[in-house]
């Protein structure tokens, strides 16, 4: 059963529609894409799903219950985790207070000084900043920046990650490497994790993804492991003459 | 669902309306209704409700158009008022040639200038300092008026049309000059409406203040469309100060305290909607004619019903809609190295300000201008009443400088402790209460917040503002609260630890040691997780809700933390007086001047505070000189330092947002043997400086990716044209 | 936000007509004498022998001073008080005092000469005495308010160093602003404690906490006090302080708890001459000043009285300085609506021309009505506002200040102070500086120019029963905290200046006992809006 339901998510700004009758569900142990050319609502998707927008009409589940109604924090406690495709990080804040800001309203237990700051440089060594722990992120680079958003995400202890545009400001190298910690992650039972993934980098979805949803003006136009969304004549109307055109047939060709 | 309105609204609409009515049968004075009373009531509420739209207006242009809300609109048109008065009155000019000059050109260049010098680059400013700066703007004029036109004699302003004769209504007379003024009032409204909404500059306005790049590739030019907000909005302030100044005469404060009614007229609007402020407005007037002419408070509450903007504030914020989570807004700072300050460099620290007080205090430092000597009962008065001001200023930095929230209103907290320090300790004086007058102010700094926390900062700056007004009308001016006219001492000396505090010089001692406490205490707080918690609530209030924490409620816990300390401050304040004035000490300009001192002395650092010393300082200096030398440039220096030292101080970050106290911590830090870290920041900032400007390389050799990046960091647009929800559709 | 400047002038007014409507509580013999108060005038009777004596004494001096013994005769022996009033006054103490016949004994030897001047007290040396004066000037938002108070010390003293000095010493002046602010009224005091002999002219609005004056230690470390010449005392602290001899006498019983009734002393002199000479019928709006609790309660009682004796008030609106002309319609539809003939403002001048110009602007029969206001009204802008204030009424307890040719004393303030028109705190304040000089030569007759103690002066000033400024000002009662202020003259603004109409001669205040009127009030019950 999916963890995470939208349902016939319509969102409007005034005579703006963003989404249209949206509907995506999210697996546990996978991860699953999201993509579609530039404003075709995939942020506005996540911000309804996090609690920050709320939308026109259609629901939002979690673990099969209605949350369409609950506040960030509180879906945030029930396990939703995300990071923001233009950043939100704490600019103030060393990396590592950004992640024991998380830690620290997430772990239940009144742990010690030293057990937060533990949990801390774990989550900071598993995207690689151990040593930028004490740089403030506002001067660091914005794949670094990132990648504590990241960080402060996983320090959640979420049960569904949205991940929007995790890659943008990494090189190749570093891409590769978040790709492959998504799929351990995802893959350790203990976890119980499924993410969403939204990206541009289409050899990076292709790589990670199980299953793909399309979005186009705010509708679902497929839904599909990677192989059947590539085929779809309808994905590739979408991104004709778009700045993804190549990037998409890229991943097809590959 | 009634009229398409929300629940909120129609509740908070039926709630008020019930209680005008209950307030109404209770208070109601008996005076007889004639058709002559409620006509000269309902078209004087007409008329002033006109006045402050314009000034509203005004506000809603700026703001909707550039972003930034303009506490300097009421000292705009303060500044037109005088030099009207200057021009037509004193010179002899036509009233039209000085309205065509003070409005036509003065305004418009004021207008533009402040956009060209300051607010085109508060754009990305926190909101802290972009009304840091407004605020600022509105000392630094009025004090200007204050030097210029000297208060030695009355003025008057003619009324612009004639008021001898008008339209006559049964038993009384609406003079042409107040019909013109509502008519021009509302057609001012109407046509900012339709430039707004309808023509291609408004377009272009609007657009710009959405999305700044966006509008740009289009075609509009957002500098000039910044300038021309402000010219515009420059000119209603002014057209409204010289309309208003004949009502109330040419008196900077009383002119200049309008703009707080038009404040809750602007909120009414949602700060954004023209016609719904402007009918806030008249709302206002009338509510406020009527309730003066038809109800009696009783002899403790008499000027209550001027608080009536105040109340439409508070009821404004009450019923608004929870605020969106804003993303896109995060700050950029410069600072390298996150340090905390280690808990023995805090006792260190509060050790030399011990140190260095008791130095001073005792005559030890020679400053070779005259001779030291110990400190008589004047100077340490003078220094008791500062620091007292001090401890007030230690409240403004988990608040401000962590939090983001804004508080205007630190003396009305400051007042609130000293009236619950008055009820609780009676005659006795017992020092031992004082922390429990913090505890019982926490909960009100949470009541205070507790409607506005839902809303964007710039609401609660708002509330904050409207509590230092209702607080100094209805709460503080009552008999019970503040037994005024009792002779002698209402706070009499401290009793502590089996030491009764009645000299000065142990006072002076008492104080020190509590603002070292205090520092200590906050730099303390800065290290726990509360400390954090506030600081990513400021950075990210998106980002902060995502990860579990509960943005509305700690913003609420941030308030009742600071009341707590200016409680506690203002049972020293009020004991330094040994008498609280309502009319003097809870004037709102000196709680902006706190704020602004302590905002431009960085108010994210714990001993910010310490710059409430700076006026009594820089006077007690010129006292001393003028004794000592007659160093007269030097005395007049520092007497104009002291009057528009604040002003000028705090304009300053807006090319340093960070403050002072700050800056000088970088040059200073690296002098300490154990600061490794400060030696290597400034090292890695020097060979910074030496690496290429990004452009030059580009001419050479293709840009990297990491270069695109940074260009886009730079430029503010890092990896989409389109950061805002909403307009998003187009793809670009 | 509050508005300072108008609130701090408002305050100035009220502490006037206080003053104005003081009233002594053995006068009229109405009242039950307050106690506490008589204590001291007896100690002091003890120390000055009896009034006349001290009457006498000050005579002496001022003949030998090289102030000359005309100015004395004139003021003292001579008709500026108006003879008739005198007589009115008949048996009250004051009257006597006053109407004693002038013992003018020519000085032979001068008490300067053959004296080694010694530095008597802190703020004296051998040839100097230096005098603070302390007033709000320096408030960002209201520069230079009160700077006519400096003004008067500074000119007072240039005069009497041009004549010679004082106790055989010039005089030095002192400055502290007090800047609207209680710290720095306290600081002014500490000032004067540890630098000057005496506070002279002090116009502070904020003189909240008055220990520091009352407990200075003299050169000898007794904590007598600085005696505190003061023009206005606006706060009950500095109403009741011991050492503070205000020129504008509070009118006010102390000590005061702090709550409940009050006795007040009230000038209703021109009311009376009103309802006599004007309009006998007199009813209509008394316009009561609310921003603070201290303007209601000093009106009030004045309003009070003014039913007392026969003025009907139709009604006692409230107003404030935020209040704007429109809102004066509102006092206008009032008197439409009861047809009034009588409209008093409580406020500044300000606020009358606000009030006018309003009935002007609602086509208000004004002809018909008195109006009337106070000192507050007696300035230059109020005449500047021109043809609308034409007519209205306004009251002093001072000769005016175009009266120069009838007072020598007001000659020499016009000389010295280099103004057409000062303001009246001025004016107080010289006066404050002639009450501190009447008091000196006291002293030195008796005791010599190095008999000059801070105790001394408080002695001194503890012991005058009677002081008018040399004929200028209404006479007043220095013994005791509460007192009166009995004269008045009536001017009204006629073709754009204030002219006399009563009492018709120039030079010539109107001192009948009956101008004053007491009453006790509860201040916080009386104001209904």
């Amino acid at each position: 059963m999916a963890i995470l339901e939208a349902e016939n998510v319509v969102m409007r700004f005034g005579g703006v529609v963003a989404l249209d009758d949206a509907s995506v569900d999210v697996d546990p142990g996978l991860v699953t894409g999201l993509i579609g050319p530039n404003g075709a609502g995939k942020t506005t998707l996540f911000n309804v799903v996090t609690g920050l927008l709320p939308p026109t009409s259609g629901r939002v589940k979690f673990d099969g219950v209605d949350i369409t109604r609950a506040g960030v924090a509180k879906r945030s406690q029930m396990g939703i985790a995300r990071t923001f495709q233009k950043l939100e990080a704490f600019n103030t804040l060393s990396a590592f207070d950004n992640v024991r800001v998380a830690v620290e309203k997430n772990h239940r237990t009144k742990w010690k000084h030293q057990r937060v700051n533990d949990v801390a440089h774990e989550m900071l060594g598993k995207v690689g900043l151990d040593d930028v722990a004490d740089v403030t992120v506002g001067t660091l680079p914005t794949g670094s920046a990132r990648l504590v958003e990241l960080a402060r995400a996983l320090a959640c202890r979420p049960r569904v990650l949205l991940l929007d545009e995790p890659s943008s400001g990494l090189n190749e190298e570093e891409t590769s490497s978040i790709g492959q910690l998504l799929l351990e992650l995802v893959a350790d039972k203990n976890n119980d994790l499924a993410v969403l993934l939204v990206e541009h980098d289409m050899s990076f979805v292709m790589g990670v993804c199980a299953r793909i949803h399309v979005l186009d003006f705010g509708k679902i136009i497929a839904v599909g492991t990677p192989i059947e969304v590539q085929a779809d004549t309808a994905v590739r109307a979408a991104y004709l003459g778009s700045d993804e055109f190549r990037g998409a047939y890229v991943g097809v060709d590959e | 669902m009634i009229l398409g309105l929300r629940p909120s609204v129609v509740i908070t609409t039926a709630v008020a309306v019930v209680g005008a009515v209950i307030l109404t049968i209770f208070t109601w004075a008996g005076s007889p209704v004639t058709s002559g009373t409620f006509l000269v009531a309902t078209y004087t509420g007409l008329f002033l409700g006109a006045l402050w739209a314009m000034y509203a207006t005004g506000l809603v242009v700026v703001y909707t158009t550039t972003g930034v809300f303009n506490f300097a609109q009421g000292a705009i048109g303060v500044f037109s008022a005088f030099l009207y008065w200057e021009l037509h009155v004193n010179r002899d000019w036509h009233s039209i040639a000085a309205l065509l000059v003070v409005v036509g050109l003065f305004a418009p260049a004021l207008g533009v200038l402040l956009d060209i010098m300051l607010m085109r680059r508060l754009r990305t400013a926190t909101l802290v300092v972009q009304l840091m700066v407004t605020v600022a703007v509105m000392v630094l004029l009025l004090a200007l008026v204050g030097v210029v036109w000297e208060a030695d004699t009355a003025r008057r302003v003619p009324f612009l049309f004639g008021i001898e004769n008008g339209v006559d209504l049964g038993p009384s007379r609406l003079p042409w000059h107040r019909l013109i003024v509502i008519i021009v009032a509302i057609a001012i409204a109407v046509s900012m409406r339709y430039l707004l909404r309808r023509t291609r500059i408004g377009t272009a306005m609007r657009a710009v203040v959405d999305n700044r790049e966006l509008a740009a590739l289009n075609g509009a030019r957002p500098n000039v469309v910044s300038s021309t907000s402000w010219a515009l909005g420059s000119m209603l302030g002014a057209l409204g100060g010289i309309l208003i100044a004949p009502e109330l005469g040419l008196d900077p404060a009383t002119l200049n305290s309008v703009v707080i009614i038009a404040f809750a007229a602007a909120a009414f609007g949602a700060l954004r909607n023209l016609p719904l402020a402007v009918v806030g407005a008249m709302l206002l007037g009338l509510l406020r004619q009527h309730s003066e002419t038809w109800l009696d408070f009783g002899p403790n509450f008499q000027i209550a019903h001027r608080s009536v903007a105040p109340l439409l504030l508070f009821a404004v914020v009450v019923a608004l809609p929870q605020a969106r989570l804003q993303v896109g807004r995060v700050a950029h700072h410069l600072r390298r190295h996150e340090r905390y300050t280690n808990w023995w460099e805090g006792l260190i620290g509060c050790g030399v300000i011990i140190l260095l007080a008791v130095m001073l205090s005792g005559g030890w430092l020679n400053f070779k201008i005259w001779d030291p000597a110990p400190w008589g009962l004047l100077e340490l008065n003078s220094a008791n009443a500062a620091l007292a001001m001090a401890l007030i200023g230690c409240s403004l930095v988990p608040l401000i400088g962590w939090a983001g929230q804004l508080n205007f209103a630190p003396l009305a907290f400051a007042g609130f402790g000293a009236f619950v320090y008055l009820k609780l300790a009676g005659d006795t004086a017992s020092g031992y209460w004082i922390p429990l007058v913090g505890l019982l102010c926490a909960p009100f700094g949470a009541l205070v917040a507790l409607p506005a926390a839902r809303l964007r900062g710039l609401y609660l700056a708002l509330m904050t503002v409207a509590l230092a007004q209702a607080m100094s009308l209805i709460f503080f001016p009552h008999p019970s609260v503040i037994p005024r006219t009792k002779v002698g001492l209402q706070f009499p000396d401290i009793e502590l630890f089996g030491i009764t505090f009645d000299d000065r010089r142990g006072f002076f001692m008492l104080l020190v040691c509590t603002f070292a406490i205090f520092v200590y205490a906050l730099v303390l707080l800065r290290r726990s997780r509360f400390g954090r918690r506030w600081i990513a609530i400021n950075d990210s209030q998106a980002a902060s809700a995502t990860l579990g924490v509960p943005v509305v409620w700690t913003k609420v816990v941030v308030y009742a933390v600071s009341a707590a300390i200016a409680g506690i401050a203002g049972v020293f304040w009020a004991t330094v007086a040994g008498n609280l004035d309502s009319a003097q000490s809870f004037d709102l300009l000196i709680g902006f001047e706190a704020v602004l001192l302590v905002a431009a002395a960085g108010v994210s650092i714990p001993l910010a505070g310490i710059f409430l010393i700076f006026k009594p300082l820089f006077t007690g200096l010129a006292a001393r000189l003028e004794e000592a030398g007659n160093v007269d440039y030097l005395v007049t220096f520092l007497d104009q330092l002291v009057i528009f030292g604040p002003g000028l101080m705090a304009i300053g970050m807006v090319f340093n947002p960070r403050g002072a106290i700050f800056e000088m911590g970088r040059g200073f830090s690296p002098i300490l043997p154990w600061r490794k870290d400060a030696r290597a920041e400034i090292a890695a900032e020097n060979a910074q400086k030496r690496e290429p400007e990004i452009g030059e390389l580009g001419l050479e050799r293709p840009f990297t990716p990491e270069e695109v990046i940074a260009i886009d960091r730079r430029l503010g647009i890092l990896d989409e044209v389109v950061p805002k929800e909403g307009y998003g559709n187009s793809r670009s | 936000m509050k508005n300072l400047r108008w609130i701090i002038c408002l305050l100035a007014v009220f502490a006037l007509v206080a003053a104005s409507c003081g009233g002594n509580d053995d006068e009229g013999g109405s009242a039950p004498a307050a106690a506490p108060t008589e204590a001291p005038d007896d100690s002091m009777d003890d120390d000055m022998g009896d009034d006349s004596m001290g009457d006498d004494s000050m005579d002496d001096d001022m003949g030998d001073d090289s102030m000359g013994d005309d100015d004395m005769d004139d003021d003292m022996g001579d008709d500026s008080m108006g003879d008739d009033d005198m007589d009115d006054m008949g048996d009250d103490d004051m009257g006597e005092t006053d109407a004693e016949p002038v013992a003018t004994e020519e000085p032979e030897v001068d008490p300067c000469a053959n004296v080694d001047l010694e530095a008597t007290d802190i703020g004296i040396t051998s040839d100097t005495i230096t005098v603070l004066v302390m007033a709000d000037v320096g408030s960002p938002l209201a520069p230079g308010l009160f700077q006519g108070s400096i003004d008067g010390v500074k000119a007072w003293a240039d005069h009497v160093n041009a004549e010679g000095g004082l106790a055989c010493r010039q005089i030095e002046v002192l400055e502290h602003d007090s800047a609207i602010s209680p710290t720095d009224t306290t600081n002014g005091f500490l000032k004067a404690c540890e630098d000057a002999f005496v506070l002279v002219g002090t116009t502070a609005l904020f003189a909240l906490d008055t220990s520091d004056l009352q407990t200075c230690p003299d050169a000898q470390g007794n904590e007598i006090g600085v005696p505190d010449f003061a023009y206005i005392t606006t706060e009950p602290p500095h109403q009741c302080s011991v050492v503070t001899f205000a020129s504008s006498r509070p009118n006010s019983e102390c000590p005061y708890g702090g709550s409940g009734p009050r006795t007040v002393q009230s000038q209703v002199g021109h009311a009376q001459w009103t309802l006599e000479n004007v309009e006998p019928n007199l009813h209509g709006v008394y316009l009561v000043p609310t921003d603070l609790p201290s303007t209601i309660t000093s009106t009030m009682p004045q309003v009070r009285s003014f039913q007392e004796i026969g003025v009907v008030i139709d009604g006692e609106p409230g107003f404030s300085g935020f209040t704007t002309q429109s809102e004066y319609g509102t006092y206008i539809q009032i008197m439409r609506d009861n047809d009034s003939n009588f409209a008093y403002s409580g406020g500044d001048d300000q606020s009358m021309i606000k009030w006018r110009s309003e009935a002007e602007a609602q086509g208000f029969d004004s002809e018909s009505v008195v109006w009337m206001c106070q000192l507050a009204c007696y300035t230059p802008s109020f005449l500047e506002a021109g043809d609308v204030v034409e007519g209205t009424y306004t009251w002093i307890w001072f000769l005016p200040f175009d009266e120069v040719e009838h007072n020598d004393e007001l000659a020499d303030f016009m000389e010295f102070i280099d103004n057409d028109f000062p303001p009246a705190w001025a004016a107080g304040s010289w006066a404050d500086g002639v009450l501190f000089e009447q008091v000196v030569n006291g002293i030195v007759a008796e005791a010599g120019p190095n008999g000059l103690t801070r105790q001394a002066v408080l002695d001194g000033a503890r012991g005058l029963t009677s002081f008018d400024v040399n004929g200028w000002w209404s006479p007043a009662d220095y013994s005791t905290t509460q007192n009166i202020m009995p004269c008045f003259m009536v001017m009204q603004v006629q073709d754009g200046a204030f002219a006399r109409v009563y009492p018709e001669a120039p030079g010539e205040l109107d001192c009948n006992a009956d101008n004053v009127v007491e009453l006790t009030l509860d201040w916080s019950a009386e104001f209904g809006g």
